[in-house]
């Protein structure tokens, strides 16, 4: 066994035993085992990222039974992609927690409430294992237990947040759960006819059925379930409480990397378990229209919002609109050669990876800024901005990556999306990029601006307290996801390269 | 004479659906659904899934609806229980629509249900090879400890992670109170009412039944039906019952409660380490000592199922962590 | 073995079950009455799974394991949801009280 091959187990399995672990040990401990593990989360992703990038497709057979009796974990380029993506996402923030760890949500003591939640830790190694076992998993049925361990720490992470984000966790608690059933219906139509769990095998299996009726049923129960989970309009209603309630160190994990774990097991069904079903093009126009309907009305409610956190979390609503939109593009056929789907597919994990390293900023920039001023209302953050020129500079850098201006992986992603669309002569989607486009960059505006005004702060209040050093290291968190957001636009070919390894084309 | 069961009994499962979904009290609602419990698990003997109906009966309708049951004891009548969210205009046209889409989902998927071409899993003959060399002879088990226990070790995961969450619910985001080593839930509640003589000697009377069996299920899982997690839910309800006939088990709470819930996510792992360091894949067990790893993957497993069922149960009788 | 329409009226119990579930789900208002319709949903799953198990001779392992494996973790979400729901009604039998709003 190769040590590519061991640390595709390491990476779902090592946080798992963490998180076990941190549950015995007292508060500072944990923090400082919490750091330590994402170092070694991210070390075991490099070995994966290098071999994808060399080209190379790495599998792991569990146990050493194959598939269909076993389950196999395949280490992809959408795998590596988003294995990156959310080792950066992880350690920053878990870095971010261990420093302030009033970001952490608000538990009860002997006697009264006290921000910082020693809950944290374990939850979060645990939401993160679950995480890597999605994108890794090679086997519908395991897709499901590892998208359940992931809705499952998601939810918890939500109430530690205190008592006001307990509604919003139940509330998210029940979507997560109906939209893991729906898929796990689908799974068991699928493998009603096809014997097998395995993705690649149910492919072939499903290549040689004649009526598709029962694939396409499969497929839309699964769409739906998913799309519940990944909260596309009009199922979005759970995300904005629970992802403004949501601790300030949680909120970007969950719009960050949790939703997207759903995308990508929505990603392995439409691409790689199910060949092209006739019928499938009307669930990925219904998709699309929906994703568009996503971008318009998530960003006009992001604009009428007053407080910073839900505007952040309205804006991650109309984001998730464009990766939907690049769905009936996915499905267009050869065109010189190369399917013309992998560009819109290129453009959709780039769109959804950008969004992951910016929104992440974003709302940990909103969090920083509520816990350090007591609320988030824009009204009373005018002027926070002057005592914090590092956290207001990142921020900006993020707003260039969800408003996909160059350089940044929004702008290959809706560039890709373009390019997409004018080879299938779909010009309606560069209508829709330009819409979106102008109306974020008026709800960034609207959510940044206040922040730079020239505004006389009341001296008791607590924005005008001074800055510790250990609020200076929680920008300089910020900062990283600023820089990372513009940096990796300069990746936009390596991505293409990678996704290229263990297409499904 | 088959036919005529079946088709009782799923008219029977139909309508204490409709009981608990419809009632408007929340009583009739939980009492019904641990009568459903009670029902799937005899259809699931009659689909001759033993193993499931024994997890159904323990964990499922044993455990789990007994606490809905609790729950709406505890608190029977919140505002607006049971009634649909609807405006006061037209209050009938969103039950009527659910009715109206639920019935016409219903039809489409029965057919295409009906007229798929069903085919067998291709996982049969491969299982029934591989058996010997997972040490244990009942298929269920080898599937669930050796073939697939990447899936039963991210569950197991699930279930110590959200008996880590109830803990963050509690008092102190249950970690241990300062030097006295108690774990922060249920110590300083309101006192619990007064149980008759004659239930505390019940409880007690029963506890060690209730342990024999689930020691038996334990055992009974390598060669017959049962397993680990039929016997935890057996083991909890023991623990359950000890704790309502009022005895003392803040010790074991304190200081072992934590241990046993983690123990067997942490020796899983390990031992799915050992294949990685013979230089096997990941979670391999060797046909020499599978069946020890097995046992000892199994038995504490085991223990880290009943500590997390009885935290669950800890926690929501314990209204700790509001005020 | 199991005979073939046996396993498709289980089937169609199960469908039942699913659907009206999810609509009782997403209509009602009462905390608990939303959970139990969940876990209704997903009895009528594991039900679909269990009933595709019984076409093999002598009931298919790997499918039981699977249906035992998602029974553990309707389970643990459950657990979960009631713990909330116990929390969501204290804090309302409180009067809404407390320093974090």
């Amino acid at each position: 066994m190769t040590f590519t091959q061991f640390s595709l187990g390491a990476l779902a399995l090592l946080p798992l035993l963490a998180a076990a672990l941190t549950m015995l040990l007292p508060h500072p401990v944990r923090r400082a085992l919490g750091v330590l593990v994402a170092l070694l989360v991210a070390g075991f992703t490099a070995p994966v990222l290098g071999s994808v990038t060399s080209g190379e497709l790495t599998e792991l057979v569990l146990g050493g039974f194959d598939a269909p009796l076993g389950i196999h974990l395949r280490g992809d380029g959408l795998a590596a992609v988003f294995l990156g993506v959310t080792s950066l996402v992880g350690v920053v923030v878990t870095g971010y927690a261990a420093v302030l760890p009033k970001s952490t949500g608000a538990h009860l003591s002997a006697t009264s409430w006290v921000t910082s939640h020693p809950g944290f830790w374990p939850l979060w190694l645990g939401c993160w294992s679950g995480l890597n076992a999605v994108y890794l998993s090679g086997d519908l049925f395991n897709l499901y237990v590892s998208l359940e361990l992931v809705g499952l720490t998601a939810v918890a992470l939500v109430a530690v947040g205190g008592q006001s984000a307990w509604e919003p966790a139940l509330r998210y608690l029940f979507i997560a759960v109906l939209g893991s059933l729906m898929f796990l219906a689908g799974v068991g139509l699928l493998a009603a006819v096809t014997g097998t769990l395995d993705l690649h095998q149910t492919r072939s299996q499903l290549d040689e059925l004649e009526d598709p009726t029962l694939p396409l049923l499969a497929l839309t129960l699964i769409t739906v379930g998913l799309a519940m989970k990944v909260a596309l309009l009009p199922m979005h209603r759970w995300l904005v409480p629970a992802h403004s309630a949501a601790p300030s160190a949680v909120s970007p994990i969950l719009s960050g990397v949790v939703i997207k774990a759903a995308l990508v097991v929505l990603l392995r069904c439409w691409l790689w378990a199910l060949p092209a079903v006739p019928g499938m093009q009307w669930l990925a126009w219904l998709l699309g229209g929906l994703g568009v309907a996503a971008v318009l009305v998530g960003s006009v409610l992001a604009l009428r919002q007053d407080r910073l956190k839900p505007l952040v979390a309205y804006s991650t609503v109309a984001q998730i609109g464009y990766w939907f939109v690049a769905f009936p593009l996915l499905l267009h056929g050869e065109h010189d050669g190369a399917p013309l789907g992998s560009g819109a597919y290129n453009g959709l994990v780039a769109l959804a990876a950008g969004h992951a390293i910016a929104k992440a900023g974003l709302f940990t920039a909103a969090g920083f800024l509520k816990d350090r001023c007591g609320t988030d209302k824009m009204s009373a953050l005018r002027g926070a901005g002057a005592h914090h020129p590092v956290l207001i500079l990142a921020m900006g850098m993020c707003a260039v990556g969800l408003l996909g201006l160059p350089i940044s992986l929004g702008f290959t992603g809706k560039w890709q999306l373009a390019t997409a669309a004018v080879g299938a002569e779909q010009w309606w989607v560069l209508l829709v990029v330009a819409a979106g486009t102008l109306l974020s960059a008026a709800y960034l505006l609207r959510g940044i601006a206040p922040l730079l005004l020239q505004a006389e702060v009341p001296e008791n209040a607590p924005a005008a307290g001074p800055v510790r050093g250990r609020e200076r290291l929680g920008e300089i968190a910020v900062l990283i996801f600023g820089v990372a957001t513009i940096g990796t636009g300069l990746l936009g070919a390596w991505l293409g390269d990678l996704l290229e390894v263990g297409a499904w084309w | 004479m088959s036919t005529v069961l079946d088709l009782g009994l799923g008219v029977a499962v139909l309508i204490v659906t409709g009981l608990s979904l419809l009632a408007r009290s929340r009583l009739v609602m939980s009492m019904s659904f641990l009568v459903l419990g009670v029902l799937v698990a005899i259809v699931w003997l009659r689909l001759s899934s033993l193993d499931v109906a024994l997890a159904e009966a323990a964990i499922g309708t044993g455990l789990l609806s007994a606490l809905l049951v609790w729950l709406a004891v505890r608190s029977p009548l919140p505002p607006g229980a049971g009634r649909m969210e609807t405006s006061h205009r037209l209050r009938w046209l969103r039950p009527a629509v659910g009715l109206v889409a639920g019935t016409v989902l219903t039809v489409v998927t029965a057919a295409v249900w009906v007229r798929a071409d069903h085919r067998l899993p291709a996982w049969g003959e491969p299982a029934q090879a591989q058996l010997p060399d997972t040490g244990v002879e009942h298929p269920i088990t080898g599937v669930l400890l050796a073939f697939r226990a990447y899936d039963t070790l991210l569950e197991s995961g699930i279930l110590m992670l959200t008996a880590a969450a109830v803990l963050a619910l509690s008092r102190r985001g249950g970690l241990s109170a300062g030097s006295t080593h108690q774990l922060s839930i249920h110590q300083a509640s309101a006192a619990l009412p007064p149980v008759p003589a004659t239930l505390s000697w019940a409880a007690r009377m029963l506890t060690p039944a209730l342990v024999l069996l689930g020691l038996w299920l334990l055992f009974a899982g390598s060669t017959d039906s049962g397993g680990a997690f039929q016997s935890g839910a057996v083991l909890a309800a023991a623990l359950i019952l000890l704790h309502c006939a009022q005895v003392d088990l803040r010790v074991f709470q304190a200081r072992w409660l934590r241990p046993l819930l983690v123990g067997g996510v942490v020796v899983f792992v390990l031992a799915g380490l050992v294949g990685p360091l013979l230089g096997l894949p990941w979670l391999s067990w060797e046909p020499e000592w599978a069946f020890a790893a097995v046992l000892v993957v199994e038995v504490l497993l085991t223990a880290g199922i009943t500590a997390g069922l009885y935290a669950l149960f800890l926690a929501l009788e314990n209204p700790e962590g509001v005020r | 073995m199991v005979s073939v329409d046996t396993i498709s009226w289980y089937l169609l119990v199960s469908t039942v079950m699913i659907i009206f579930g999810t609509v009782r789900l997403l209509l009602v208002r009462d905390l608990l009455a939303r959970l139990i319709a969940l876990d209704v949903t997903g009895i009528g799953v594991l039900l679909a799974l269990v009933a595709l198990a019984a076409r093999s001779e002598s009931s298919d392992p790997v499918l039981q394991a699977l249906v035992i494996t998602g029974l553990v973790i309707a389970v643990a979400f459950t657990g979960l949801g009631a713990v909330l729901i116990r929390r969501i009604e204290g804090l309302r039998e409180d009067g809404g009280g407390g320093d974090r709003s």
